[in-house]
């Protein structure tokens, strides 16, 4: 089979994928104990007016009917309006959604940067000092909670060194043209120097709290995928056909040690964007995360559904990318 | 080749296996041991009791409070280690369920095949690349607080794991040659479960079950953080650190210092655990370690 109909085959898997997490998160919602209506209005109003209001919001049908319009709803992009703040929910994510998706992204891509080469060198240098001290550091660091990594940054380098800011995402007098919702890319698309500098001094903390937490893991399995492919037959055949030690090393090893990592990546992803909501918390970042915490506190179902369903889709669609990257990279991958 | 009379013999494998694996387990045995005679003694051995109010508030470390007291006089060193029944108990209890359910339908799964082995497994995949931690959240919403709604919120978590585990496991068992091969000798079923079955999902299950108190901990201690976890004045590792968080400007970093502390020793124990035996248990796996 061609990559092309591979890809489309994976995205069409997406879309149960999708569903599935949609109607667990619907009947979830649905024993929820506590009456929607009363949440929204309070119980001073007399059982006729919350009847209309119940009939009004669809609320009075059977399950399975406010299912269907749920699901289908969703599909045309609409996901209801909040039963709290009274708004469509989406309104109320268009500004939160960028905050969550900038901090896993960059997050991501900083932990890889540095994972990657870590293990690689390590793998390089087997059994070697660097690889024993590595790993217990690696193992130790895993070990460390990462609401208490927060806090520890928070004093170290927000409190005693005054180096970077500890709540929020930008300054108050932040001026930035919106583009993405992404800080850091919609000021280099406007060229707004200042903004960059201060998008990424206020995203410096929690990023560097996600990458201490997912670091280990990813030079741990770059140390190992590497570790498997210097073991293989065709190194020995590339040393044989006197080729020189770097091209054996990025060309022939590093290459093949990649293809595990990036799977792992998309688990890393999910695991990390799992993390966020902590981080949000502690670093009063106004994300998805943030957002969450209120809604479930406050019982806002729609607004549940609605985060959930975002959260999916970010998910969902970077398992999708990651497997198609996958595909591209590794011609042996049976489709 | 010689048959042993057992197919599951840890001393023989920890014997053979390199220094560094035997440190790794011995360390991280003896620190979870330590705080699993927390869970079971723990109300029995503080040196204080941890629900008693004194005058000394937000009192430092002194040689009568080892690690302090919290805003309303209590010993913290004492609520620690009486937490330590609610912060690992309840992981325990989620590690037990994720692992019977995850047991059950990845068995089913991967012995059956077919439609049903098909529909489960896009269903876990599914469950699988959502973030475990915001189904946890919304779980322990709907339930409600409590120890054992805590423990199903955090299972719940775990099952796709430990069902894609259990099935690979199951698959890969039944496609084995040595099994054919066993029953060509004349072996019975009860044989081959004895030898090679059950050593086989053993290595594992050991390490799976370590990994998941280490995550199961980080869990708990999350959700209380965040407020949802196991309300105060019960002294849950995370309730703890997230009340202590509050006076942490006021110059209190004991409160925040020791409960971490804490969590940090039980995933040290259960990390350390986890490695040192894989790499004992599965003689294989250390062409990579």
């Amino acid at each position: 089979m061609k990559l092309r109909y591979y890809i489309a085959v994976r995205l069409g898997l997406a879309i149960p994928t999708m569903i599935i997490l949609l109607t667990t998160v619907f009947f979830l919602m649905h024993v929820l104990p506590g009456d929607p209506v009363v949440i929204m209005y309070g119980d001073r109003y007399p059982t006729k007016y919350i009847d209309e209001i119940r009939h009004n919001l669809g609320l009075d049908r059977s399950i399975w009917e406010q299912y269907g319009s749920y699901i289908s709803d969703i599909a045309k992009g609409d996901l209801g309006i909040s039963f709290v703040h009274k708004v469509p929910v989406v309104q109320k994510m268009s500004n939160t959604y960028a905050c969550t998706l900038e901090l896993a992204i960059v997050g991501l891509i900083v932990s890889t940067l540095l994972g990657l080469p870590l293990g690689i060198i390590a793998a390089m240098r087997r059994d070697g000092w660097f690889d024993h001290i590595s790993r217990l550091v690696s193992l130790y660091i895993h070990s460390n909670p990462g609401f208490w990594v927060a806090l520890i940054f928070q004093i170290i380098f927000g409190l005693m060194l005054g180096l970077f800011p500890i709540s929020g995402r930008s300054p108050p007098d932040f001026q930035l043209t919106k583009v993405t919702g992404l800080y850091i890319l919609d000021s280099i698309l406007t060229l707004n120097f200042e903004a960059f500098i201060q998008s990424i001094r206020y995203l410096a903390l929690p990023v560097l709290t996600i990458a201490i937490t997912s670091i280990p893991y990813l030079s741990r399995l770059s140390r190992a995928s590497m570790i498997n492919v210097l073991g293989e037959d065709y190194m020995v055949t590339a040393k044989a056909k006197g080729l020189p030690q770097w091209s054996i090393t990025y060309k022939h090893a590093l290459r093949n040690a990649l293809l595990p990592v990036i799977t792992s990546v998309g688990g890393q992803f999910t695991a990390l964007l799992g993390g966020t909501v902590i981080i949000e918390k502690i670093f009063s970042l106004p994300g998805l995360g943030s957002l969450l915490m209120d809604s479930l506190t406050a019982r806002d179902f729609t607004m549940i559904q609605g985060i959930v369903a975002i959260y999916a889709v970010i998910v969902v669609v970077m398992n999708t990318v990651i497997d198609i990257v996958y595909a591209a990279a590794d011609p042996r991958v049976k489709y | 080749m010689s048959y042993k009379k057992s197919g599951f013999n840890f001393r023989e494998l920890y014997n053979i296996a390199p220094r560094s694996a035997k440190a790794m387990f011995i360390v991280g045995l003896t620190f979870s041991l330590i705080l699993m005679v927390f869970v079971v003694v723990g109300p029995y051995i503080t040196p204080q009791d941890p629900y008693q109010f004194s005058e000394n508030t937000l009192g430092a470390p002194t040689s009568k409070n080892l690690m302090g007291t919290d805003n309303l006089g209590r010993d913290l060193l004492s609520r620690l280690i009486y937490g330590a029944r609610y912060s690992l108990g309840i992981s325990l209890v989620a590690v037990g369920l994720s692992l019977v359910i995850g047991l059950v339908l990845g068995s089913a799964s991967g012995f059956f095949g077919g439609n049903l082995d098909r529909i489960m497994m896009l269903f876990m995949d599914a469950m699988y690349i959502f973030p475990s931690f915001i189904y946890m959240l919304i779980m322990v919403v709907v339930l409600g607080p409590g120890l054992w709604q805590t423990a199903l919120a955090i299972s719940i978590g775990r099952i796709p794991y430990n069902y894609r585990l259990i099935r690979s496991l199951t698959i890969s068992v039944k496609e084995r040659g040595f099994i054919e091969a066993e029953r060509v000798l004349g072996a019975d079923n009860w044989y081959i479960i004895r030898n090679h079955i059950m050593p086989y999902y053993m290595s594992i299950l050991f390490v799976t079950v370590s990994l998941g108190m280490a995550s199961g901990t980080l869990a708990i201690s999350g959700l209380g953080f965040l407020g949802l976890g196991i309300p105060p004045p019960t002294p849950e590792w995370g309730t703890e650190l997230a009340g202590g968080r509050t006076y942490l400007l006021g110059g209190a970093w004991w409160l925040v210092m020791f409960p971490g502390v804490f969590v940090l020793i039980a995933m040290l124990g259960f990390n350390l655990l986890s490695d040192g035996l894989d790499i004992i248990l599965n003689p294989t796996v250390r062409r990579l370690q």
